[in-house]
């Protein structure tokens, strides 16, 4: 009857237990100024140290196999943590694409010897990685891309450039969607194929981007004909672009796309629970819940298997329309008072936001390319 | 829902949707207007999930009988150990409604107010307007003329009716979806589909979001209720305000991709915004649920998120 899938998934006891346990952590970690809160900070905190305590706890990899360092939990257990980590404002950039996608290609594609020398440290946190996918001509045209990959006799050599690479600047690895075929007028996702890229290698240079709030975490990578050994390609030549989407239900899904200015909402209701009306906040509460609610349908669906990626482009635009809208109502609520009367911190906090919010809408697919892949699955493109 | 029932169900509401009184009537031979009705009792003793889907269906099928109403009567009735009677019923939540829906055809009308529960002989004939499509009875001439009154253990009245109507709603915006699709992939302008234009797309997967959102909330609402048992009221509060925010959205697009032949009374999409419209004041529109959710989290000291993950979150 509906056209989209939300399977009911009650938090278990476990599953509670684990989230005490984050939140233990993270207390400890504030009250030692282990780390500063910080809203968006799953692109902005960047914090390799933090990212190290948070492998030793075995948070990072929580649903990897244990023979490559993971920790065999489910893709519920990942979530708890992934929630507690990013309403505490933690930073976890340096990680977070090493956990959320790198990893997962890196299980379905990479080779046995890959596998056992990578994911063991990305799981500790000493190993990081970005994606590179993005490039100056090719952005929610993602097929446009340029980047080409050549056979040589030992392998391939690389050259191209990738922008918007998130922590490109302190990743050990990037997987790189490049052209490994001529793109063909009638299926432009041909041709089109995988590579791990140790980022050390000769020919690559890395240089930071700044963002419009002044802060440098996403990169602009240059591969000047970087050869590559032929264990490089990952998965099959051709089959890019069909890898690529098929992490994209874990991009999408996940709460980085509805709770990174929660902080917003907390530190406003803190400071001005007096002022804020009922029903901007239930609003806010309703709207979040539901929005939890089809995070771990999705979880659920990905942990048995299951590739939910419309389901999970709902997520993101509707999250993404969600913080827009928690922005907006906080920045309302904290207008009832005059600036001199409210702490500078709430005020730096709301600003800083207002700077980060238009990448929301664009990243990981903007609005547009998303409700086109929603159409898509009506049945009306 | 088992299969079976389910397709019954859909065959029923779907043959006979123009034609009121036969509906009801094979609704009621079939013996699915007393699914909540445990199987001693004579009914089919369905489980909480599988008499939502039911209401879900009337709604998707915009049901011009009180189907919803006497399944939500039963539940009243049963909760309070008290016979449920043949025939159509309507509910009154005392101190919250004006109109009891179906009250001109109603044999009987269960009152709660409270956790009190009553049967009153029915037939409300004083009619009043409303945005609605089904008939709305003036409910402060309900009779005094009642069979039986009992107790329930908690006070479940506006809880249970406003999930009865968020399970409707969520039925009609998946019909409201669908039949939008398919008059835009009909309809050409410009000498291409609707369908075609980019922007059409863009209205048609806003209204898909929204039905998605508003029915994961409703399952998530419809999981947590038990029979002789309180309600979980923030799981309800987020459904009912999900749905009624939903209604109003997928029902402007709805229009706006039709055009003037939508705003018609012929054409069938009337049939279901108007019934979308007055679901989502019933029980308490998202305004109303937004604060009542407000007033509770501000009431509760410490942080937010705490008071959302309490107790695996609702």
């Amino acid at each position: 009857m509906s056209r989209f899938q939300f399977p009911i998934a009650p938090e278990t006891q476990e599953e509670s237990a684990l989230r005490q346990r984050v939140r233990h952590f993270l207390a400890n970690e504030l009250k030692s100024g282990g780390f500063t809160p910080g809203p968006d900070c799953w692109v902005s905190g960047v914090a390799p140290d933090f990212s190290r305590k948070l492998g030793e706890m075995g948070w990072i990899g929580m649903t990897w196999p244990r023979q490559y360092g993971g920790h065999e939990q489910s893709a519920l257990h990942r979530l708890v943590v992934t929630e507690e980590l990013l309403v505490a404002g933690a930073p976890v950039a340096a990680h977070w694409i090493a956990d959320r996608q790198t990893g997962g290609q890196l299980l379905k594609f990479g080779t046995e010897e890959q596998k056992k020398a990578i994911l063991p440290k990305m799981a500790l946190g000493r190993s990081f990685s970005c994606i590179g996918m993005s490039e100056p001509e090719a952005g929610s045209d993602l097929a446009a891309v340029k980047t080409k990959a050549t056979r040589t006799s030992s392998g391939w050599k690389l050259s191209g450039r990738k922008v918007w690479s998130t922590v490109a600047h302190i990743s050990d690895y990037m997987i790189v969607l490049a052209r490994t075929s001529p793109a063909q007028q009638r299926n432009r996702h041909i041709g089109l194929s995988q590579f791990l890229v140790d980022l050390s290698l000769p020919g690559v240079e890395v240089s930071g981007i700044r963002d419009l709030a002044g802060k440098t975490h996403f990169n602009e990578v240059l591969f000047d004909d970087v050869e590559l050994k032929a264990d490089a390609l990952l998965g099959v030549e051709g089959d890019g672009w069909a890898q690529c989407m098929g992490e994209l239900a874990m991009e999408r899904s996940g709460p980085e796309r509805f709770l990174t200015t929660f902080i917003l909402l907390e530190k406003t209701i803190e400071a001005m629970r007096d002022q804020i009306p009922a029903k901007v906040l239930g609003d806010l509460i309703a709207r979040l819940v539901t929005l939890r609610t089809m995070s771990r349908g999705i979880a659920k669906r990905i942990h048995d298997g299951e590739r939910p990626d419309t389901e999970a482009a709902l997520v993101k635009q509707l999250g993404n329309a969600y913080e827009k809208h928690l922005f907006s109502a906080m920045r309302d609520v904290i207008a009832m008072k005059s600036e001199t009367e409210i702490h500078s911190e709430l005020l730096s906090l709301r600003d800083e936001i207002q700077l980060r919010l238009p990448s929301h809408t664009l990243r990981g697919g903007t609005t547009e390319i998303l409700r086109g892949v929603i159409a898509r699955q009506l049945g009306i493109r | 829902m088992e299969p079976m029932l389910q397709e019954t169900a859909a065959r029923i509401l779907t043959d006979l949707r123009n034609d009121a009184d036969a509906l009801w009537s094979t609704l009621e031979e079939n013996g699915l207007t007393r699914a909540w009705v445990s199987e001693e009792d004579g009914g089919f003793g369905l489980t909480p999930a599988d008499g939502f889907g039911l209401i879900r269906l009337a709604g998707a099928h915009a049901a011009p009988v009180p189907f919803a109403e006497t399944l939500v009567a039963t539940w009243f009735l049963t909760e309070a150990n008290l016979p449920a009677p043949s025939g159509q019923m309507s509910i009154f939540i005392d101190g919250v409604q004006r109109g009891a829906p179906f009250g001109e055809t109603a044999e009987h009308v269960v009152r709660v107010h409270g956790r009190s529960v009553s049967l009153h002989r029915g037939r409300l004939n004083e009619p009043i307007d409303s945005v609605g499509e089904d008939p709305l009875s003036d409910a402060s001439k309900l009779s005094d003329d009642i069979i039986e009154t009992s107790q329930i253990g908690a006070d479940i009245g506006v809880l249970f009716g406003a999930l009865a109507r968020a399970a409707q709603i969520c039925g009609a915006l998946d019909a409201v979806l669908d039949l939008t699709i398919s008059f835009a992939e009909q309809r050409e302008q410009f000498g291409r589909p609707l369908t075609k234009f980019q922007a059409i797309q863009h209205l048609l997967s806003e209204m898909g979001a929204e039905a998605a959102a508003a029915g994961a909330a409703i399952d998530a609402a419809v999981a947590s209720v038990r029979r002789d048992c309180a309600l979980d009221e923030t799981a309800i509060a987020v459904a009912k305000h999900r749905a009624s925010m939903a209604a109003g959205i997928v029902s402007e697009h709805a229009h706006q991709v039709h055009g003037a032949i939508g705003y018609t009374q012929e054409y069938e999409l009337g049939r279901f915004t108007r019934r979308l419209w007055r679901w989502r004041e019933d029980f308490g529109g998202e305004t109303f649920w937004a604060n009542a959710l407000g007033r509770a989290a501000l009431a509760e000291p410490g942080p937010l998120w705490q008071m959302i993950t309490k107790d695996g979150g609702k």
